[in-house]
């Protein structure tokens, strides 16, 4: 797989930064905490689950939250994925081809990325991310150089090489499990046994139950024989008795039948005789009946015959209508043209007056015309009026301001003078202020100078002074090395006496009562004294000798020192003579520059001076202001002038307007007279057009109202034809409402006797149905009494039979033995019962044994499951080294073949051993890992962590972080080639902040060193 | 009736072994079916199931490969009907593909579904540059893309797409994926039940490619196997091309399978392996191997790949052993085009199981282990390899901390399935 591009969002240094990498060797450079290691990070943070601080650290400073975007091609598919995944919690898949989301929440995310990534379901994502790609900046090599233990603890981990053991321990509940499934089989088979005893008791009880039963059941029957007889002979008993009692019962019924049958008899013939009654009426009700319906007939032609009558009379009545309908219509249409003729004589007579009516009104819209043009003409007058007394005024004020003007041009005119005058002015005015200022400063000068005169002078009398001083001392300081010479003389006199003195006090000490200590004999110069007066003579002229000089020598030390005090005085005053020239020097200097201010001062210039320049200047300047306002003035005089003659011209068309106006107006003067007069002498015509133009209008109808009359004519005529035949087809109807009433009549009379006999010859009707029912019922009747003779015979019968008192005693008797058939059944039901528990529970033991079969059999089963998973731990457990060392050995290869291609060396061999420790062997040799040189170790460390990652997965890119950190040059370009060399790896990349790996790079990443920037 | 290739995994440009000769054999094997099969047979049109290039970013000689083949389809007036597959998509960074290339210059016809944001598919038809899907005759062909492992999540979307066409009685979908049950090592396969949405949606023949062994499935799902061996591996199986006929009106077709060998232009492969345990230094071996490999010369239309695995436990260190004269005793006797020299070997000290060959990732190295150490064992050794992933199954389970009632359950259950087929965990 490789990593296409990484988009970051909020994140550290960046607020949104986008990344993208190519195959090959990627180099990510940029200077210092520019944020290069971000990238990783968010790589890990992203795809492997990892991040090395809280979340809090990983956004930008002020975000809320972070978002970091990785995009990578698959292994697995060569797709390309993206990753989301923010600080808060999202986190999910994305598949930018078909643009939806894989796999959300976390822990489906993982799954699916150890799938893509090519690891093992159960792999620490992190631990390989930190073992093996993204190894924090300078701890590449650090764990190699760690003891067996530590190393153990880490890499353990990462080859999962615990795993085995873990599983192998966590299957000892398994198997405790099973084995407690073992134990509880084993109990239950335990309680199978012990049922199981019971059986061959239960079998013998079964037995003997057996018999008994079959003793009993003998007894039974033969009670139940016995019984069964006396029941039956109480059976025959009862039945008499239900035969005699069911005679009675019908004997009841039968007499009761036959009291009812013989009501119904009755009935029926009184009903028959009243049919026949009936039926006499009828007979003498049947004329009018037939009358009725002769009537009733008749009346059905006759309406018929109505009907089509009634038909034609109304065709009749409408062709009346119409008839004077058209009568009508013809008679309007008469009187309208003899109107029409009326009108044709008017029209003629109109015809002028139109005419006239015409001419009148067309001069009438002509002098109404003149009218409106008099109107505005006035109006226009007032308005002209107005405007020409305005534009006088205007012209007057003008006329003013012009003269006003003219009287400034004067002054203006002296404009140019003054200006020059107030030039001349200012000029001396600066010319006064100049001299003044120059004076001024002469006199400070002056006074300076005097100062430093003063000066000068004062330190030049000093220097003199001290010079004086010091020439005193010169006599003094000549004496200095004599004087030095003399002190030292005493000096060493005084030295050389006390050296006698010494020698004359050991002398003394030595000397013991006049012997000679060296020759042991009296001293010949001792004549006369003793050692010790002399001695002491001798001491003591020695002490005074010594003070003596002593006090010489210190007179003179003093002398000495004066004298080298002078001396040192002295030295200076060549100096000091040089000083007080040099103020002489300055002083004669100072003078003479006082000389010279002092003549310049002879010309002054009082102040006033500058007043009064000051003065002409400032009236110059006023007077020219006024002259120069007085010439703008002027200038305006133009305009106003130009102004006056627009406004008279103006003025003057205006008047020649009124003028024009005026005369206009009286010309129209007579309009209106004329046109009073016109309007009622057109009011007066009456309007005559409108007439006319109607009665022109009516004159052309005339033609169609003829046609219309000869139409209408014509229809009459035909109208009269029609009601001419339909006279004649009334004809045969003339008699129909004769027949009509004479028929109504009849069947009005023959109405009562009609009904009556419909309801008679009903009744009659009757009369056979009702002689049937009497005669059947009459049959019923004899049947019953015939019944009644046979009951009344059988019970008399029946009671013969019967006797109670037998009937109560065989009673008894059965019922004694019926007892005692009970009392044997409930014995056998006993016994029965019994055997049916005792075959129950031999049943349920016999299961039980069945049971028992099986459960051994899960028993062995379950022992065979323990008994393998027992295997099993074991098995894992022993597995267990051998798997890993396996796989260790695998990834030793890998990783030699790695540090091969890196190094470039190839008589060298690399191992890692089963206690994680590099070993290099070179030439039979073998060198343990710490005494590898540095560039060795990197080397062999990168070996082992890229051979680890590529045997784990299927992630075939490598990631450096800083990988050239304590490098020198030499050793970095070795490094950068080595990478460069690495085959096997799809994608590298590289972080650095120095560009060694620039050259060796496919692709860089540049990351910048500013804040918030990509 | 029409009739029409069904070919795909052509991977041309494959530099297999970095051999120029081995290279051109993609070119002959393609050339030779598309005259025999396509230019021959007259074929309405031509369908490319995905990977018809090795690689997403390909040298110039194998576009002018390419180039000759469609050049003769197109003279010949055969359309050519393609998708993308995993070796010749785009990647990310790329803006065109080859493929898109060529099909933009009429060479082919490349169909693309569109994506939009929702994740729903649409299927466009062809406008003369671009579209998902195209008619030819009355036959609807339509394209996909490469999903990798999202190929199941794709399938409802584009069934819907498909379903929202105008309804045609026979439609193809080239879809580049792959059915599982065919290959051991590839997960991430589809079940026949997972694409009948497909069929359902109206899909007539699935035109397959991915999987380089042939197979078909249902009477509707075709895959023809790639038309060369990518690896040695691939040898033995059977691959080629179909050539069909499909009725237009009603969908119905008949698929003829065309075995590679008829394609006349296969280069033939040879796998030798050498156990060297028996010999304790190198001349030794080298000795032996001269001997052997003499043996095992076979006769061939044309110069084979020769590939030899040296196994077992070396006696010696393991670069004692000189590759380069192991290669040119396999050139002296074999001849071959080229050789590869796979050396599994392993010194004494490392042998941990004996029969672990080198390189093998820790799956398998935990399986074989556990399988050595099972078969040690008087119960469980005669059925050593289903007691051993028994094994394997239980330690996940017990790191995963799955409850010893669970555990017990999955080990009665692995119990009470036949010997004959063991319960076989992911």
């Amino acid at each position: 797989m490789h990593i296409v591009s990484v988009e970051l969002e909020d994140i550290k240094r960046y607020e949104k930064a986008s990344y993208t990498f190519a195959l090959g060797t990627n180099a990510i450079s940029g200077p210092n905490g520019a944020g290069k290691s971000t990238i990783l990070e968010a790589i890990g943070y992203a795809l492997f689950d990892t991040l090395p601080y809280k979340k809090e650290d990983f956004l930008r400073k002020g975000a809320k939250t972070g978002t970091v975007r990785v995009t990578f091609e698959s292994s697995l598919d060569g797709r390309s994925y993206t990753i989301v995944r923010n600080t808060r919690a999202t986190y999910y898949v994305y598949d930018p081809q078909t643009k939806t989301k894989l796999a959300e929440q976390k822990a489906d995310v993982l799954s699916w990325l150890r799938l893509h990534l090519g690891v093992e379901p159960d792999t620490d994502l992190e631990e390989l991310f930190r073992t093996a790609i993204g190894v924090p900046q300078g701890t590449f090599t650090a764990i190699f150089a760690e003891t067996a233990v530590r190393r153990k603890a880490v890499f353990d981990r990462v080859l999962r090489v615990e795993e085995y053991r873990k599983s192998s321990d966590a299957l000892k509940d398994t198997y405790a499990h099973l084995n407690a499934q073992v134990t509880e089989v084993d109990m239950k088979l335990a309680g199978f046994h012990g049922q199981l005893l019971r059986l061959p008791e239960l079998e013998r009880q079964r037995e003997q139950l057996a018999l008994q039963l079959g003793d009993a059941t003998r007894k039974l029957q033969g009670s139940k024989n016995e019984h069964a007889l006396w029941k039956s002979r109480l059976a025959e008993t009862d039945a008499m008795l239900e035969r005699m009692q069911a005679e009675e019962n019908r004997l009841k019924l039968v007499t009761a039948q036959h009291e009812a049958s013989s009501k119904e008899v009755e009935t029926l013939a009184a009903r028959v005789e009243e049919a026949r009654k009936a039926s006499e009426e009828a007979a003498k009700a049947a004329p009018d009946h037939q009358a009725f319906q002769e009537a009733e007939a008749a009346l059905k032609c006759l309406s018929e015959d109505r009907a089509k009558r009634d038909a034609i009379t109304g065709r009749q009545a409408e062709a009346m209508r119409e008839h004077a309908a058209l009568s009508a219509e013809i008679q309007s249409l008469e009187a309208q043209l003899k109107l029409l003729d009326a009108e044709r004589q008017e029209f003629e007579t109109l015809s002028p007056k139109v005419a006239e009516q015409e001419a009148l009104e067309r001069e009438l819209r002509e002098l109404e015309r003149q009218a409106n043009e008099a109107a505005e003409l006035e109006t226009a007058l007032g308005r002209l009026e107005s405007e020409i007394a305005t534009r006088r005024e205007q012209l007057a004020s003008l006329d003013q301001e012009l003269a006003a003007l003219e009287a400034l041009r004067p002054e203006a005119e002296r404009v140019g003078a003054i200006a020059s005058d107030l030039d001349a002015a200012t000029k001396r005015q600066s010319e006064v202020q100049e001299i003044l200022q120059a004076q001024k400063e002469g006199e400070q000068r002056l006074a300076m100078l005097r100062e430093s005169l003063a000066k000068d002078q004062k330190q030049h009398d000093e220097v003199a002074q001290l010079i004086a001083k010091k020439a005193q001392q010169k006599e003094l300081a000549a004496q200095e090395p004599e004087i030095r010479e003399k002190g030292q003389a005493l000096s060493d006199q005084v030295a050389r006496l006390e050296g006698a003195l010494e020698r004359d006090r050991k002398a003394q000490a030595d000397f013991k009562g006049n012997a000679c200590p060296i020759l042991g004999v009296s001293c010949p110069v001792l004549e006369g004294q003793s050692a010790e007066e002399y001695f002491a003579a001798q001491v003591a002229e020695r002490e005074r000798e010594i003070t003596e000089l002593k006090h010489q020598r210190d007179a003179l030390r003093k002398r000495y020192a004066e004298a080298k005090a002078a001396e040192r005085e002295v030295a200076g005053l060549s100096e000091l003579e040089r000083q007080r020239d040099a103020f002489a020097a300055s002083l004669k200097a100072t003078e003479v520059q006082v000389r010279e201010v002092e003549m310049k001062r002879q010309v002054r210039l009082e102040p006033s001076e500058l007043d009064k320049a000051s003065a002409e200047v400032k009236r110059l300047a006023e007077s020219l202001s006024k002259a120069q306002a007085a010439a703008l003035r002027l200038e305006s005089r133009e305009r106003l002038a130009k102004q006056k003659e627009s406004l008279a011209a103006e003025t003057a068309s205006r008047v020649a307007e009124k003028d024009a106006a005026l005369k206009r107006v009286e010309e129209l003067a007579g309009v209106k007279p004329l046109r009073l007069e016109r309007e009622k002498r057109l009011a007066d015509l009456g309007d005559p057009r409108s007439r006319h133009g109607a009665i022109a209008k009516n004159l052309e109808r005339r033609p169609a109202l003829e046609a219309q009359q000869r139409e209408r004519r014509a229809r009459e005529e035909e109208i009269q034809e029609r009601l001419k035949g339909l006279l004649e087809e009334l004809a045969p109807y003339a008699d129909l409402d004769a027949r009509w009433t004479r028929e109504t009549k009849a069947k009005e009379q023959a109405e009562p006797g009609y009904r009556s006999f419909l309801t008679l010859s009903a009744k009659a009707g009757e009369l056979p149905a009702r002689e049937a029912s009497l005669a059947e019922a009459q049959t019923r009747l004899d049947a019953l009494i015939d019944e009644l003779k046979k009951v009344n015979r059988e019970l008399d019968a029946a009671r013969l039979a019967y006797r109670q008192e037998d009937h109560q005693a065989l009673k008894a008797r059965v019922e004694a033995h019926a007892a005692e058939v009970i009392r044997i059944e409930q014995n056998v039901l006993f016994l029965e019962t019994q055997t049916a528990t005792t075959e129950k529970e031999i049943a349920e033991l016999r299961r039980i044994q069945v049971e028992l079969a099986e459960t051994l059999q899960e028993r062995e089963r379950l022992a065979g499951l323990a008994a393998f998973v027992e295997f099993a731990r074991l098995t894992l457990k022993e597995a267990g080294p051998f798997i890993t060392e396996a796989y260790l050995l695998n990834i030793s290869l890998e990783a030699d073949r790695l540090f091969r291609d890196i190094t470039g060396n190839h008589h060298v061999h690399l191992r890692w051993n089963s206690d994680y420790e590099i070993l290099l062997e070179e030439d039979g040799r073998e060198r343990p890992f710490a005494s590898l040189s540095g560039g060795e170790q990197m080397a062999a460390a990168l070996s082992v962590r890229l051979a680890l990652l590529k045997e784990m997965s299927a992630i075939d890119i490598a990631f450096f972080d800083e990988p050239t950190t304590n490098m020198d040059e030499n050793r970095r370009q070795n490094l950068a080639f080595s990478i460069g060399e690495l085959k096997g790896f799809t994608q590298l990349v590289v972080i650095s902040h120095d560009d060694t790996f620039e050259q060796w790079t496919d692709h860089v990443v540049r990351v910048g060193g500013v804040l918030t920037q990509s | 009736m029409l009739k029409f290739l069904h070919l795909g995994d052509i991977h041309l440009g494959n530099n297999q072994y970095q051999n120029d000769d081995r290279m051109r054999d993609f070119f002959y094997a393609l050339h030779a079916v598309i005259r025999r099969y396509a230019i021959a047979e007259k074929v309405d049109f031509v369908l490319v199931a995905g990977d018809l290039f090795d690689r997403r970013n390909i040298e110039p000689r194998v576009l002018t490969q390419a180039t000759l083949i469609f050049k003769e389809l197109r003279d010949a007036g055969i359309p050519v009907y393609a998708i993308e597959g995993n070796h010749d998509r785009s990647g990310p960074h790329d803006g065109v593909s080859w493929l898109r290339y060529l099909s933009d210059w009429d060479w082919f016809h490349l169909l693309e579904p569109e994506h939009d944001e929702d994740g729903r598919m649409t299927l466009q038809p062809w406008d003369g540059r671009r579209g998902g899907y195209i008619e030819h005759g009355g036959v609807r062909i339509i394209g996909s893309k490469w999903y990798g492992s999202s190929t199941a999540s794709v399938i409802g979307p584009l069934s819907e797409a498909i379903a929202a066409l105008p309804p045609c009685p026979a439609q193809i979908l080239l879809f580049h994926a792959g059915l599982e049950g065919y290959i051991d090592s590839y997960s991430g396969g589809l079940s026949h039940h997972q694409m009948l949405p497909l069929k359902e949606a109206g899909i007539t023949y699935l035109a397959l490619g991915h999987i380089h062994k042939r197979y078909e499935e249902g009477g509707w799902i075709y895959n023809p196997g790639s038309t060369e061996s990518c690896n040695v591996a691939e040898f033995a199986e059977e691959r080629g091309a179909y050539l069909v006929e499909v009725d237009p009106e009603t969908g119905a077709h008949q698929a003829r399978h065309i075995h590679h060998s008829k394609f006349g232009a296969q280069r033939p492969f040879q796998r030798l392996r050498f156990d060297v345990t028996p010999h304790s230094t190198p001349e030794a071996v080298l000795a032996a191997l001269d001997g052997e490999l003499a043996a095992s010369r076979e006769a061939f239309d044309d110069r084979p790949v020769v590939e030899l695995t040296l196994t077992g436990v070396l006696g010696f260190k393991r670069h004692e052993l000189e590759l380069p004269r192991v290669e040119a005793l396999v050139h002296k006797h074999l001849e071959p085009l080229l050789a590869r020299i796979r050396y599994d070997a392993v010194p004494a000290e490392y042998a941990v199981a004996p029969g672990v060959s080198v390189g093998t990732d820790r799956k398998q190295l935990e399986r074989e282990i556990m399988r050595d150490l099972v078969s040690r064992d008087a119960r469980y050794g005669p059925e050593a390899e289903r007691f051993s992933q028994i094994l394997i199954s239980l330690k996940s389970r017990a790191l995963a901390g799955d409850p010893a009632a669970d555990i017990a359950e999955f080990v009665a259950q692995s119990f009470a399935q036949p010997s004959a087929a063991p319960v076989v965990e992911a």
